[in-house]
């Protein structure tokens, strides 16, 4: 299948990019894409079932009132589902960095991402809520507001991949060059295998965007410190590049943890929560209560006791534990089955791609979303410490979902691509 | 392998190990799991039972059961000081109450950290549901109604909210509350109605039914989601009891009871009404009178001991718990049984001689100076002299055991808590044998009953034999079925042979009223008999008389043929406008058979005086009487 014969450095590897012809079919990848539409739905499901328990059913005529129900989730998705569509039908390609001075594009999200991250600690602009500004309101659409930290988790990637996979002007650096990557057996996706130029730049602009989501939301923070060295790891970065840069990543955590003392509960309440019941650890343990009281197949949707107050977070972070309250550890199991489809189907793509951006982009979203679940179900389970990060497209809230759905877009977008590979025949002996 | 894919390998393997935990937790932990989420989620709820209904013998409701909503608040619902400013100006003029204060209540709620305070307690309709609309339209969680049981008696008397005479207090008791817990769980209670005196102590458990239980499924504030079918046992429902009391004749005693005592001033009374032929209560008045919905003041617990028993003593159905010296009233009693043992006739003449008489130990005294009496004189005019000369002849062993034989001694077995058994010296050790012939013919070393005196004295009216009185007539369950009936008269023993008790009735009893000391008691239409009575009032513990301190009594009944009723008025310590049994009580009897009898429809026994045919013993008697202008009143 080498038909292509693979770049052996990254210069080569955009020139052979821009001279290998670049297939685009019409149609996009329908599992990724139903699987997604699955979990969306089913959050509509689970979020109506969760909250109609103090709000009113939301079947009303009257606009505001209805904005304020349970089934504002379903517009959610449904814009969600729609940025996915959309984000399909764009070329992933106008965000790469394939010639030198093309950064500007990835550059901009960057940019605003970082711009919107300072803005959300303004406390005119920021909204308070739950002890942590989150959410910026958007003027003029009546309360709507949305989660800069959503945006700064896709943009990461974005950014990262481009960045990773600028082409460097051989020469350059020279004086680094003892640091620079050996020639493997596989050539990497990126150039972080050149520590100065290609390492250092990425590190460190992800750190400040990790930094900044960081103060706010240290969950999502957490979450896009794993991505950013995964991305860095398959852009060729040796390992002990990443220990080098760990090392300052987790003085940094532990300065954001001592920002909060809510933050050191949580990592207290894992070692212990089942010491306590009654306080920090109540949350957890009403998780688990809602997954062995649902058994094997659950109370039947709608039928769950749970939500009436019992657990905290039931339409958001713990919407997993309703899940399996409601439909039992079965509707868990399909749930995580559904995240390990779009692994499997994020992973084809990334194979497919036809050039380094695509593949680490691919890689980058891919893990992004299927590694947030993993992250929550770890945390409904008691696997690892309370977070606060959601379950991908079935928790409430809008910006989760339409920025998710953005980002299984640009995976469908870089689906619907790859190279032309010439035919051959087989040489039978 | 290439990094990308290793790290997929990575994120799925985190995604397997998460859906591996929710397996391992459910087949591990599952069960306990399970447990535990249904104790939080559960809770136990008590079902009230409904408390039986109290009917008169007509059917009248005399005393029943409402469920009145009370409000109740759940302070934790309630954000913070803003939110309390604007429930507590918002509910407070919709519940009557000062909004100020409510702010200062629910504040006080929230800080003690408690999920549960009554606002306020059984509100009005009008309340109710101004109340609902407000919660609804202001969408206020916080606040919420339970129903809580209130005991009430329909045959009351209101003026403008307050109760002027309420129907058989003393008899019916009243209904304490028991706190009782309304979730298994939580501190908060609703009143749990038990009866505390009368008949709604004495048959509580009937009465009471068996409270059900429910397990409920409820939220985190434990407000409940849903009942499951399981898990439920339906409240059994008290019964209803039908009493022999007639609310009427009750009302008719209660009010010429209670304007005799006012009259008199006296310090209490009693009237009790009796079927002399079934041995039914139809009445049983004691004055003064207290408020069963009000049993105590509401400062009852700061009163002191003594005012404590002053406001507990009205509670008493003296009736049945208070045993006195019977005096006169006590002398047919024995003149009949000296008639029954033969040791005299009625016509017999003793020479009586008045009015003081030595007899040894003690020395008698008669009101008015006799010379010779006939037995029936002795009874009519009372005199104690002749009684004591019956005594001498009858001796200790037979009074006592004709005493006895009447039912004095012994509870009449009512059934109603806390009656007493009366004082009948123990024989032959307490009898004193020169001392006691003489006394106890005249109603004294005795202490009796007001009900084991109708009891007896019914013992004239039905042929010589002793009728155990009831007040409990039947039972009904709560489906309407019948669970008991007691409608049946129960004879204890015959007393007096039928010849006796009809010669003593027709001629001694109706002379009383005819030409003796009873007189204030007759009647125009019915020929009214009976027997006076004052008597004084001994030292509690014994060791004389209280000086000056009377018991005023007349025991009667009508009409003289065939007795419908037997009506017994004692009224203690009256201290204006005379003693006498005669003047103070009579009348109320009067009053009161005149009143009942025509209440029952009986059929009148004397159309008029001038009217010579027909004559009974006891009208020739009376005309005789008349013509003799006999005016005597005395002991």
């Amino acid at each position: 299948m080498a038909a292509v014969p693979r770049p052996r450095s990254l210069s080569e590897s955009a020139a052979a990019d821009a001279a290998a012809a670049i297939v685009v079919t019409r149609y996009y990848d329908p599992t990724l894409v139903f699987t997604a539409g699955a979990l969306m739905t089913l959050g509509v499901a689970m979020v109506y079932s969760t909250t109609v328990t103090i709000e009113g059913s939301g079947l009303s005529a009257d606009v505001q009132t209805w904005w304020h129900s349970p089934l504002r989730q379903g517009v959610f998705a449904l814009a969600g589902f729609l940025g996915m569509l959309v984000a399909a039908h764009l070329d992933y390609r106008m965000f790469a960095w394939a010639r030198p001075r093309d950064g500007w594009r990835a550059g901009i999200l960057a940019a605003l991402a970082v711009g919107l991250l300072v803005a959300v600690l303004v406390p005119g602009i920021g909204k308070e809520a739950l002890g942590a500004r989150r959410a910026i309101e958007v003027p003029g659409l009546g309360g709507l507001s949305f989660q800069p930290s959503e945006i700064a988790k896709v943009v990461l990637v974005v950014w990262i991949a481009a960045l990773l996979t600028r082409p460097l002007r051989p020469g350059t650096g020279a004086r680094w060059a003892f640091l620079r990557a050996p020639a493997r057996r596989r050539p990497p996706l990126g150039n972080a295998g050149d520590f100065a130029r290609g390492f250092l730049p990425a590190a460190v602009s992800g750190a400040v965007l990790i930094g900044l989501t960081g103060i706010e939301d240290f969950g999502t923070a957490a979450l896009m410190g794993a991505i950013l060295m995964a991305l860095l790891l398959a852009g060729g970065a040796r390992l002990w590049y990443l220990a080098a840069a760990v090392l300052p990543g987790i003085g940094a955590g532990v300065l954001l943890v001592s920002l909060k003392p809510a933050r050191l509960a949580r990592l207290t309440t894992f070692f212990g929560a089942e010491a306590d019941p009654g306080g920090a650890g109540y949350q957890i343990n009403q998780a688990l209560m809602s997954i062995g009281s649902g058994g094997w197949f659950g109370r039947g949707l709608g039928n769950g006791v749970q939500k009436y107050g019992y657990l905290p977070q039931d339409n958001n972070d713990f919407i997993l534990a309703s899940i399996c309250e409601e439909l039992g550890v079965a509707g868990g199991l399909v749930v995580t089955a559904l995240f390990l489809v779009l692994l499997y189907r994020g992973w084809r793509i990334s194979r497919a791609a036809p050039d380094a951006f695509g593949r680490l982009l691919a890689l980058g979203l891919t893990l992004t979303i299927c590694l947030q679940a993993a992250f929550n179900i770890g945390v409904v389970t008691h696997s690892v410490p309370t977070k606060g990060i959601s379950l991908p497209f079935v928790s409430a809230g809008g910006s989760g979902v339409v920025f998710l759905g953005i980002a299984t877009g640009l995976l469908a977008s870089i689906g619907r691509r790859y190279a032309r590979v010439a035919w051959q025949p087989v040489e039978r002996p | 392998m290439r990094a990308g894919t290793v790290l997929c390998a990575l994120v799925a393997a985190l995604l397997i190990g998460g859906g591996a935990r929710l397996v391992y937790i459910n087949r591990a932990e599952g069960a306990a799991l399970r447990a535990r989420a249904e104790r939080q989620q559960t809770a136990r709820r008590t079902i009230p039972a409904w408390r039986g209904d109290i009917l008169d013998t007509r059917g009248r409701l005399l005393a029943t059961t409402l469920r009145r909503p009370s409000v109740f608040v759940d302070p934790g619902l309630l954000a913070d000081e803003s939110a309390i400013r604007f429930a507590a100006y918002q509910l407070g003029p919709v519940l009557g109450l000062k909004p100020a204060e409510l702010e200062a209540e629910l504040l006080r709620r929230k800080a003690s950290g408690t999920r549960f305070a009554w606002i306020k307690r059984r509100i009005s309709d009008d309340e109710l549901s101004a109340f609902l609309r407000t919660i609804e339209v202001t969408r206020q969680r916080a606040f919420d109604v339970q129903y809580e049981p209130v005991r009430v008696y329909p045959q009351t008397r209101e003026e403008r909210g307050r109760t002027v005479e309420a129907i058989a207090p003393h008899v019916l008791g009243f209904c304490g509350v028991d706190q009782r817990p309304i979730r298994d769980d939580s501190e908060a209670t609703f009143d749990d109605l038990h009866g505390r005196a009368g008949v709604e102590e004495a048959w509580d458990s009937l009465l009471a039914g068996r409270p059900g239980e429910q397990i409920v499924v409820v939220d985190v504030v434990r407000r409940p989601l849903r009942a499951p079918e399981e898990g439920y046992i339906p409240a059994e429902d008290g019964a209803t009891l039908v009493l022999t009391l007639d609310a009427y004749i009750q009302h008719l005693a209660q009010r010429a009871l209670g304007k005799a005592v006012e009259k008199h001033k006296a310090e209490w009374g009693i009237a009790v009404v009796l079927d002399p032929q079934s041995g039914e209560v139809l009445a049983m008045a004691v004055s003064p009178a207290f408020d069963p919905l009000n049993p105590a003041p509401p400062n009852f617990h700061e009163l002191s001991e003594v005012q404590k028993k002053k406001v507990m003593e009205q509670w008493r159905n003296r009736a049945i718990t208070d045993s006195y010296e019977p005096g006169s009233i006590f002398k047919p009693f024995t003149a009949s049984l000296a008639l029954e043992e033969g040791v005299t006739r009625l016509d017999e003449v003793f020479a009586i001689n008045g009015p003081v008489r030595d007899f040894g130990a003690r020395t008698i005294h008669d009101t008015h100076a006799y010379g010779a009496l006939t037995l029936h004189e002795v009874i009519s005019k009372s005199s104690n002299i002749g009684m004591g000369i019956l005594g001498g002849r009858l001796g200790c062993e037979r009074l006592h055991r004709y005493v006895r034989s009447f039912g004095f001694g012994d509870v009449t077995g009512l059934g109603l808590p806390g009656e007493h058994a009366g004082m009948v010296l123990e024989y032959p050790r307490r009898w004193n044998p020169s001392f006691s012939p003489q006394s106890v013919p005249i109603g004294q070393e005795i202490a009796v009953t007001a009900i084991q005196l109708v009891s007896a004295f019914s013992v004239f009216c039905n042929g010589g034999i002793l009728y155990r009185p009831r007040i409990l007539r039947g039972v009904f369950n709560a489906d309407g079925t019948v669970r008991a009936d007691y409608s049946r008269p129960i004879a204890i023993r015959r007393v007096l042979s039928e010849v006796t008790a009809e010669r003593f009735r027709r001629e001694a009893l109706v002379e009383t009223v005819v030409s003796g000391t009873g007189k204030s008691a007759a009647l125009k239409e019915y020929q009214v008999f009976g027997k006076t009575g004052t008597a004084q009032i001994a030292h509690l513990g014994g060791g004389g008389y209280q000086g000056g301190k009377y018991m005023a009594s007349f025991i009667g009944g009508a009409p003289s043929d065939r007795p419908r009723l037997v009506v017994l008025v004692s009224i203690a310590k009256p201290s204006v406008g005379g003693y006498y049994g005669g003047v103070v009580a009579a009348p109320v009897v009067k009053e009161i058979l005149a009143e009942t009898l025509a209440y029952m429809r009986v059929p009148p026994e004397l159309s008029d005086d001038s009217d010579a045919g027909g004559l009974t013993p006891g009208r020739r008697r009376a005309s005789v009487a008349r013509e003799a202008g006999n005016d005597d009143s005395g002991d």
